[in-house]
């Protein structure tokens, strides 16, 4: 357990922000293996095995939950709206070490990403996130590469345009704002 | 190049794979297409988010394996009860049954054959009666009173009528 915990709650992490809901779905996953251990047939790895296992139990898990609602302009609090903004001028990786402005960041990312659904959200944040090869996403889903390659084009699609109509709506927000200061 | 080159080439691969002449290229154009300038800058903001939400995954606590293993050992236990009921529910039509026909055996056992219990009974000895034997021969024992009553009014009559 403790060699594989590091890359189940990578995983879990993926689709939960918070630790304890990412802890629930890393133990839900373990459970689920040891109960189903005699399934696995050491034709590929374990590690592999596990993983997919852990995916699929976050997605069920995230389907059962109630859905959030559609993340919206309105839902930015004072400072997320300019510090969208502000990435258009500077995005250098240094901006995200200062903790409280990484995690705005993150607030923002979850946010957005909360618009795609959980296959999506695994394979942006495991293929442009964590570089992990093409390769491992399909064992981890279960997909072909192929699959794996459309629905990552597909999710950097839908994930851009979500930031498109954020970013739009922030500057009509603060257009106005400003307009109501003068 | 049109829009919709420059799109396609910021979806089809993660931003910070882009070479830098893809780079260039994407960059030139945006210059001149303010749709595509709006696209290749949500790319950027998206590249950092995705960054920024993976900086800070939580990792396993120091309990964690206890927790899985407590876990473990309480579905193991809370597992073995429904299987006990399990096979309760389905003896129980069983046992029900095997009741009910020994109940009706022995209803049939005692009923059908009165006389060989009163035989048996019987043979207990003289001036010895059992319970079973008072109740089920009670019938018997009047009959015998009513015979001797018959007997000492037949005797009184003729004592009577000698004198």
């Amino acid at each position: 357990m403790r060699r594989y915990s590091p890359k189940v709650f990578r995983i879990a992490g993926k689709f939960f922000r918070q630790p304890a809901a990412v802890e629930d779905a890393a133990q839900e996953a373990f459970l689920r293996a040891y109960t189903q251990l005699s399934s696995f047939e050491g034709r590929g790895s374990f590690e592999g095995w596990l993983s997919r296992i852990t995916a699929n139990q976050c997605i069920n898990m995230l389907r059962h939950a109630k859905r959030r609602p559609e993340a919206a302009v309105s839902e930015l609090t004072d400072h997320e709206g300019p510090w969208l903004e502000n990435q258009l001028g500077d995005l250098s990786a240094e901006r995200h070490e200062a903790s409280e402005r990484g995690r705005m960041a993150a607030d923002i990312a979850d946010k957005v990403l909360s618009e795609l659904s959980p296959e999506d959200r695994l394979v942006l944040l495991s293929i442009d996130g964590d570089r992990l090869p093409v390769k491992d996403v399909a064992e981890m889903t279960g997909w072909s590469e192929s699959k794996v390659k459309v629905r990552a084009f597909r999710a950097r699609r839908r994930m851009r345009e979500a930031v498109e109509n954020l970013l739009q709506r922030t500057r009509k927000t603060v257009g106005e704002k400003g307009k109501n200061d003068v | 190049m049109s829009d919709n080159h420059i799109t396609d080439l910021l979806d089809a691969k993660p931003f910070s794979d882009l070479s830098d002449s893809e780079r260039s290229t994407v960059e030139s154009h945006a210059l001149t297409c303010i749709k595509c300038r709006s696209a290749y800058d949500s790319s950027r903001i998206s590249s950092s988010l995705i960054d920024a939400r993976l900086s800070e995954i939580a990792e396993a606590g120091p309990f964690f394996k206890t927790r899985v293993m407590a876990e473990i050992r309480a579905r193991r236990l809370s597992a073995e009860e429904p299987t006990l009921l399990r096979m309760w529910k389905a003896a129980r039509a069983l046992v029900t049954t095997i009741a009910l026909l020994l109940v009706v055996l022995a209803g049939i056992t005692i009923f059908t054959h009165p006389t060989d219990f009163q035989e048996q009974t019987s043979v207990v000895g003289p001036g010895v009666y059992s319970a079973e034997y008072v109740v089920l021969a009670r019938g018997d024992s009047d009959d015998e009173l009513v015979n001797d009553q018959v007997l000492q009014t037949i005797y009184d009559s003729e004592d009577s009528d000698g004198q």
